[in-house]
This record gives C-alpha cells, structure tokens and sequence, in this order.
C-alpha cells in the first residue's frame, strides 16, 4: 500500500554514535502539602528557562491535582500522562506545545487510579533527552508514590513552600527524604510572601531545614490574575512576579539576569491606563 | 460545459451530475471529501439503489464517516441507506445533481412529483473521542401520505482492516437514537421515535480498491475490493409535502444521547464565515472560472488538519495518511511559507516546528507521528526540516526561535556528511521510497548491489549543501559548502547528457551511475539553482521538456494538451498497478513545486501558469473535488472504456493529498 516505515535508518557516518547522548537534566518541583503554588511555580519556571533558549518539557506527574495544562492555558482532552501510563500511545504523542515553545505534558482533568512508577516516568524522560536540554516535573504534594517517583530521576529537586511554620516542617521531611536518597535539592522557593509578622521568615526556614531559601515570590494581584488568566506570569515581560520567575532560573542555571529598568515604568503606566 | 457554479453569499457551490466515469475502469469517478481535523466523510458523487433504497456509491473500502479515535483512524458508516413513501408505495427518484462546497455536500434526486435533497454535514472537529455531523432531507413533494425511511449502513473498523462480522455488533435504540457498538467504538444517530431493532450484513464491491489495478481479460483495471458492512435498524419519519428531516450523527467513544443532538445542532454558517475569512484575504476582482477554482483550493487547503501536541497540524492526506507524515509537511510548509504565515500565522509555524523537534534523533527525522513507536527511516525529512526552520527564521527574524533551533542544527550537520562533504544513505531513505521483496525499486534492475547505506542520492544532497548554506549564515558555522558542491557536482552531473544521475553506488574504487531521467534529479536541480550555471539548468529543462514532462487536456479550459506535471522517473515500466510501479514512470504533482523553481530562473513561467492551470482544472473535475491527488499513470495499456479523455493521465492512488496541493502563484500577488 505505499512504504514508510520499514527499519531503522542509518548512515555510515552515524552507524556507530546511536547511543543515547548526555541526558537532559530534571529538576523536580515538590512540596509537602497541596495549595503551596507548586505548580505555578514549576510552569513558570520552565517558561523562564524556555525563554533563556533552552528547549524545556515540563511534565505533569501530579495526577491527582492536574493543573499543568490549565495554568498553560490548555485544557487537555487526550493525549495525557495518563494515557501514555496505561500504554495507549507513546510518550512522544503526549507533548503538547505552548505557543512559547515550551513543551508539555498534560494530565487528565478526569479522575483516575493511574500511578506514576519511577520505571515509567524514566522511559518518558530519557526519551525526552532526545530533543530536551531540560525536564522540569510537577510532583504531586507529600510523600506518596508519586513523589518518590519523581525523586527517585531527579538530578535537582525544589521545595515550594509558604511562610507557615506547618509547611516548614514539611520542608524539613522532605530535605531528609532527599538526603536519604542521595538527591540533591537545590534550595527552597519560599511563596505567598506577605511580610507579616505571623509568618515564619527566611532565616527561620533555613535554619529550621538546613536549606538555602533561593528566591522569594511575593503575594501579588498578579498572581492570581495570572492562575485566573491561565497566563504564566512569565508570559508577560514586565511582571513584576515573571522577573521572580526569570532570576530563579538564571540562579539555577548560573545565568545573570536583570530585569529590564523600565519594567516598573511599563507597569506603572499600565496601573494608570486601567480603566 | 457540465460545471455550474455560484457564488451564493460567499459560499462556494459547484454543481455536478450525478454520474459515473466509465473511463481507465472509472478511475475519473468523482467524490466528495469533507474533512475536519482527525475527521472525514467521503462518498461518490453518484447515487445506486439495493433493496428499494437508494445511497450514495462508494467507489473506495476507506470512503464513508471516519474519525481518529483512540489512536485509530476508524471507518464508523459507510453510508445512509434511505427510501421515500407515499401511501406505503415506493417513490422513485432519478438521481439529480450533487452541489458542492468544501463543507457540504447536497444530493438531489426528482421524480415529476417529488424532490428530494440530502445535504451531507461534518460538524467542526471532534473533541473528548468525539466526532459527528448530520444528514439532512428536503422535500418537496405533491404526494399525500408520505415516510422516510433511513437505515445506516454501518461499518466499524479501522482504516485499512476487514469487516467485523455482524455478530460484533451491539444494537440497541434509546429515546428516538439508534446506538450500535464495537469494542468501545460507538455510532450513535437520532432523530426518530419509530426504530426497528434489525440488522443485515450485505457484501459491497468497492471498484477502485486502493487504487492498485491489474490486468484482466487484457485491460488495465483497478483490483475491486469487499467488504461486509451492516444494515442496522430503521428510522422512520413521517413527512408533510415540504418538510425537513435532520438526523444528528456521533462517533467515537463513550457517547451519550445528548452528543448526537451536539453535533445534529452544528451550524454550516460558521464554514461559510471562515471561507469567507479567507477570501477576503485575498483579491479577486475578477471571478473567471480559473480564479473561482482558486478559491475553492485555498478554502480547502487548510482541512488537512489532524490534532498533535495540542496543535492542529497538517496531515499527510487521506485515508491511510491520517498522520503527519513529516516529509509531506516540510514540503508543504517549505513551499507555502507565505500563505500559512498569512492563514494561521507565525506563531502557529514556530509551534509546528518546534512540536516536530520530539521526532528528531540523532540527526534523523522519524517518517511519521506515529501511534506507536515512530520509525527514523527517512532523512530528506531531518534536512527539509532545517531547511523549513531557516526559511522561517529569514521571514521573521525570530531570535529565540534561532537559539532554540541552534542544537537541533548541531546534531543533524554532525550527524550527517563525511569526508567528501556528501550524505550516504538507504536507497529508501527519501520520498521515492518503495521497496519490493526486500528491494529498493529505486536500485536498477540491473546492479548487483547489496549494502543498502552506500548510496548517494542527489536530492538528498542537495538538500545537505542548503543545509550547510544556511547554518553558516544563521549560526556563522564554517561548513565547508564549497566542498560539498564540488563533490556533488562530480558524482552526479552528468555532463555528456547535461543532467543530473539518479542514484549513485560508490564504494572505493567500484562506482555505478543510474542516467535514468528522474524528478529526483529536477529536485536537486532546484534546489542548487543558484550553484548551477544558467546553460547547464537550461540543457537540464531541455532533457525535463523531452523526458519526463507530462501533458493533459484540460476538462474546463479550452485548451489542448498543455502540460501538467513531470514523470518520477523515465522509466520502461510505463502502467502503475501497484508498490513495483509506485516510483517508476508515474507523474506525482508534488515533484512540480521544484521544477516551477528552475522554470522561474530560467524564465518559463508560462509553462508554470499551465501546469497550475491544469491541476486547477484535475481538482474540479476528477477525483476527490477539491483536492489532488497523488499520482497517476501514464494512459498506457488497453483501457476497458476509451472516451475523449482517455488520453489524459489517469488518477490511481491516493484521491486527497496534501503535498500535492500546491497553491498557484498568482495567490501571491492576490494578497491584499
């Protein structure tokens, strides 16, 4: 009926050099409970690093809670992690693109029994080293399998956590996970920073896990605007929220980053012309 | 002139007769295609009768309702069987007319008292695992006492497979919705309170098969095939004399009642509108028949659609090319840059580039998105790619688009070229790829030659030396283009012929040149057009003129043979029945995308205009309306049924094919 598809291609030149290339990096985004704006936090920083040229797949492991797709402004239908895991397509038919470029994995919005085995979610990421430079994953919340899964691949873990003395301790469960498990975690995003005297501070944190506080995401009306939006925040130059964004992923990656000098000026004019 | 057309409101209509096209064994039979991303609905623009109810023929096993559901493109109806009434006695109808538009599809059928018209729908793309559309029934009628009866003729298979048996089938009827299941798949279709619970599975000659043909009783003819689709149930309605009937259609899985009612309710208006959308893009003041003609192939240019990676994306064609086929998509993407740019936007070709970047690998573009594991057996695809990623980056200027793209250039220049500064590959690493019993077709019968990634193959090549062109420019790389070129220069042209070789062996001092005259060679020609010197692409045309063109007397135009497109290759196998012939001595329109570039440096571009003309004139009058298809044979061979146009080449495979869409140049200038 017509030909295409008949065995593997080679050259001469490339006959001996099929192996796999140097893998592309995970980065795993965890916390310890839901609701600390993990997720927010793992699509904007891929957008950041896709942004520095950087080809990233940001995948969704979270599949009790999949808000991936729709904080990327999608709303996934089929093709997700979910049917990859009960073998209905190959990994490569769950990649959705954002118009950034960025690539992404979407999980079901529809409730499921699937789980994420560690064996599973490594075939994806090692086949996604293929065309990726980086994998960043949105583990579910808590020490579930899920969880283990994904720090079981992860080269760099970051915790996301809020200024609650309850989240700390979670913190400090999952820096003895990591330890455990010889993984390193790259430091901790401290989100929904308010500034009040309630919350736990920076030095607390670090004191009371033993890890570096990295970058610190205010609260902001942006934010929410953003998540109601299905906007990144990075998706707009100027945020003041994007640039938290950019900076920490120009300090994972030793990246220098300046936010542009008339960003305030852009947003200040913005505020004023709002109707 | 059997072709009306209007232009109602912006609507494209054309209207046909209802006949069939007994020539070349009715390979000019004509269809209707609607097609919808991951959907299509296809029948003949005939109608036959069976047991007092009239369809319309299919004359292809993959033609009726299908839609990409779980992984599988997969046929649900073949077609609606229904009959009219009047005081319990049959009304017969003569089959009429079928008006056309890209998106509908309206039957017309008379008898002195009565007519009937059946419009054909597909509603906007599915979405969950779910597709659908409707028939609706106009009638116009002095009878008393009159009923409808319709009764689908179900087929629930995967493209390309046999019939289940009618066993396999689950039937039940549900609040005025007739529900049939396979495995999961479900057909629903609503509409009517009065259902009968019956089922008959009736034997169907399909005459033009796949499009492979043999010879019997000594005439060339297509190999018909069957298959066993199912009469399922009865919806009947009672009808005043003018009345309308619309009977709601969902496919795919997990259905409910409330889906049939969704896309019974889809609104033709929102087509209408989006041609509308398109046209006014573009200028046309005049409206002779050539330019209406155009409009109708730019509407339907952007149907090839299918869902991949949240994208809708190209696909390769119908029915077996579902899929993105990436070669298929370069070439369409290389070669109307522009009109996407203008149609879908800049966006939309840097997300389709960087989407098609996961089936990349080691420098090597995988043939097709597959369901399963992709095959990497292509590498003109890994170099059209790069070639499309430059022609993007040189129209936009998009800079995070070019760092993005900077490692994926890396790794196929590494990948790929060796000393001599040329590309080796399998003889079927390019499109010309058919292979039969474990021979690539493309080797000649006559070379006794084994190691299969020895060859050196010109287009191929030249698409490497443009490779290497732009990485240089875009990325400052020092790639030795110069080389490249002088190398391919000695291996494949031939100077005695002033032509390029098909196919090169070389193996240390043991060398084999194929001089077969080939659209391989036209490919390279185009490609390199500005490395050649002027004489050598004008003794190249001179050999094309002689060799490969292929001539066809228009249908609409009034004009005699002109010339319609280029021979794959100059070769003595001459009549195509199937694989052996795929890529012999067949015309295959995508191959004149590159020969419009030699013809445009060397300034025949009245020849271009011609061969647009004529494929213009193939669309509307031939085959699937609307669209191209993907090869035809020489008129060679005894025909069973000789008419006045039996000279012309004759339409084999493949009735829908995107790259051979090509869109005629004067749309450039008709931007506004």
């Amino acid at each position: 009926m017509f030909y295409k598809g008949v065995k593997c291609f080679y050259t001469r030149k490339n006959r001996n050099k099929l192996a796999v290339g140097p893998m592309a990096e995970v980065i795993s985004i965890v916390s310890g409970k839901g609701g600390t704006g993990k997720t927010f936090t793992a699509a904007n920083l891929a957008l950041a690093l896709q942004n520095f040229g950087e080809q990233v797949v940001c995948l969704d492991t979270d599949l009790d809670s999949p808000n991936l797709a729709l904080q990327l402004g999608h709303k996934p239908e089929d093709h997700t992690i979910e049917d990859v895991l009960k073998g209905n397509i190959n990994e490569l038919k769950a990649v959705n693109v954002h118009d950034s470029g960025l690539m992404f994995v979407p999980s079901s919005l529809h409730l499921t029994d699937d789980r994420v085995s560690e064996k599973r979610i490594k075939s994806m990421v090692d086949r996604f080293s293929e065309f990726a430079d980086r994998t960043v994953i949105d583990a579910p919340p808590g020490f579930n399998e899920g969880f283990y899964s994904s720090m079981g691949i992860s080269d760099r873990m970051l915790v996301v956590t809020n200024p609650e003395y309850q989240a700390i301790q979670d913190v400090r469960k999952i820096a003895e996970e990591a330890e455990k498990h010889g993984v390193d975690i790259e430091g901790v995003v401290l989100n929904k920073v308010e500034g009040m005297l309630e919350e736990a501070s920076k030095e607390e944190i670090e004191k009371t896990t033993g890890l570096e506080v990295i970058q610190t995401i205010p609260h902001h009306r942006e934010v929410s605007k953003s998540v109601h939006r299905m906007e990144p925040v990075v998706s707009d130059p100027h945020s003041k929220i994007g640039h938290s964004f950019r900076e920490l992923a120009a300090n994972i990656t030793d990246r220098d980053f300046r936010a542009p000098w008339y960003s305030g000026i852009v947003r200040g004019i913005r505020k004023m012309t709002r109707r | 002139m059997e072709l009306n057309n209007d232009q109602i409101d912006g609507e494209l209509v054309f209207s046909y007769p209802q006949e069939e096209k007994p020539d070349w064994g009715y390979a000019r039979n004509r269809s209707f295609v609607l097609k919808r991303p991951d959907t299509c609905w296809s029948s003949s623009l005939f109608s036959v009768t069976k047991d007092g109810f009239i369809l319309p023929n299919r004359d292809h096993p993959q033609q009726g309702l299908l839609f990409r559901v779980g992984g599988e493109y997969t046929k649900f109806l073949d077609a609606p069987m229904f009959k009219l009434l009047s005081e319990g006695e049959e009304v017969n109808m003569e089959p009429a007319e079928v008006k056309l538009t890209p998106w509908k599809a309206t039957y017309i059928y008379r008898s002195e008292s009565t007519t009937l018209e059946v419009t054909y729908y597909l509603s906007p793309s599915g979405f969950d695992n779910k597709a659908g559309g409707w028939i609706k029934f106009n009638i116009d009628s002095s009878l008393e006492d009159l009923e409808l009866i319709v009764s689908p003729l179900v087929d629930i298979r995967k493209v390309g497979e046999e019939s289940p048996d009618i066993s396999d089938y689950d039937i039940s009827t549900d609040q005025g919705v007739l529900c049939v299941s396979k495995k999961g798949k479900e057909l629903m279709i609503g509409g009517s309170e009065s259902m009968m619970d019956h089922r008959e599975q009736i034997q169907w000659g399909y005459k033009l098969g796949d499009g492979y043909r043999e010879v019997a009783d000594g005439e060339v003819r297509f190999k018909e095939e069957k298959r066993d689709p199912v009469k399922m149930g009865a919806l009947t309605f009672e009808l005043s004399k003018r009345d309308e009937v619309k009977i709601g259609i969902a496919c795919g899985k997990d259905l409910d009642r409330s889906d049939v009612e969704f896309f019974g309710g889809s609104d033709v208006r929102k087509d209408e509108e989006n041609a509308r959308e398109i046209l006014e893009r573009f200028d046309f003041s005049e409206n002779d028949m050539e330019a209406r003609f155009e409009k109708a192939r730019l509407v339907a240019f952007p149907k090839f659609a299918v869902r991949e990676g949240g994208i809708d994306i190209p696909g390769a064609g119908e029915w077996w090319f579902k899929d993105v086929w990436f070669r298929d998509l370069f070439e369409s993407l290389y070669h109307e840059m522009d009109f996407y740019r203008e149609l879908k936007g800049d966006e939309w070709i840097k997300k389709v580039l960087t989407w098609a970047r996961i089936y990349l690998k080691d420098g090597i573009m995988a043939v097709k998105a597959d369901d399963n594991d992709p095959a990497y057996n292509s590498i003109d695809a890994a170099l059209l790619y790069l070639l499309c990623a430059a022609k993007y980056y040189e129209k936009t200027g998009d800079e995070n688009f070019r760092e993005n793209m900077k490692k994926t250039f890396d790794s196929v220049v590494e990948s790929l070229g060796e000393d001599d500064g040329l590309v080796r590959c399998g003889p079927e690493y390019s499109w010309m790829d058919s292979v039969v019993d474990g021979r690539a077709t493309r080797i000649p019968d006559s070379w006794d030659v084994e190691d299969e990634a020895e060859y050196l193959l010109p287009e191929v090549n030249a698409m490497w030396i443009r490779v290497l062109e732009e990485y240089n420019k875009i990325y400052g790389a020092d790639e030795n283009v110069k080389k490249a070129w002088n190398s391919f220069k000695e291996t494949f042209w031939d100077d005695k012929k002033g032509f390029v070789y098909h196919i090169v062996y070389r193996d240390g001092d043991e060398e084999k040149k194929d001089s077969t005259e080939s659209s391989a060679a036209v490919v390279s020609l185009a490609l390199l057009k500005d490395y050649f010197f002027g004489y050598e692409l004008l003794d190249a045309w001179k050999t094309v003129k002689e060799r490969l063109l292929v001539y066809r007397k228009p249908l609409y135009f009034d004009e005699n043979h002109i010339p319609f497109g280029i021979l794959t290759r100059n070769s003595k196998k001459r009549v195509y029945m199937g694989d052996a012939e795929y890529h012999e001595a067949v015309m295959w329109p995508r191959d004149s995308t590159y020969l419009f570039e030699i013809l445009e440096k060397i300034g025949r571009t009245g020849i271009k205009k011609e061969i647009t003309k004529n494929m213009l004139d193939h669309q509307m009058s031939e085959g699937a309306i609307f669209y191209n298809h993907e090869l035809f044979s020489l008129p060679e061979g005894k025909n069973p049924c000789e008419t006045s146009l039996s000279s012309n080449p004759v339409p084999v495979k493949n009735p829908i094919q995107l790259w051979s869409h090509f869109l005629p140049d004067s749309i450039e200038t008709r931007k506004r």
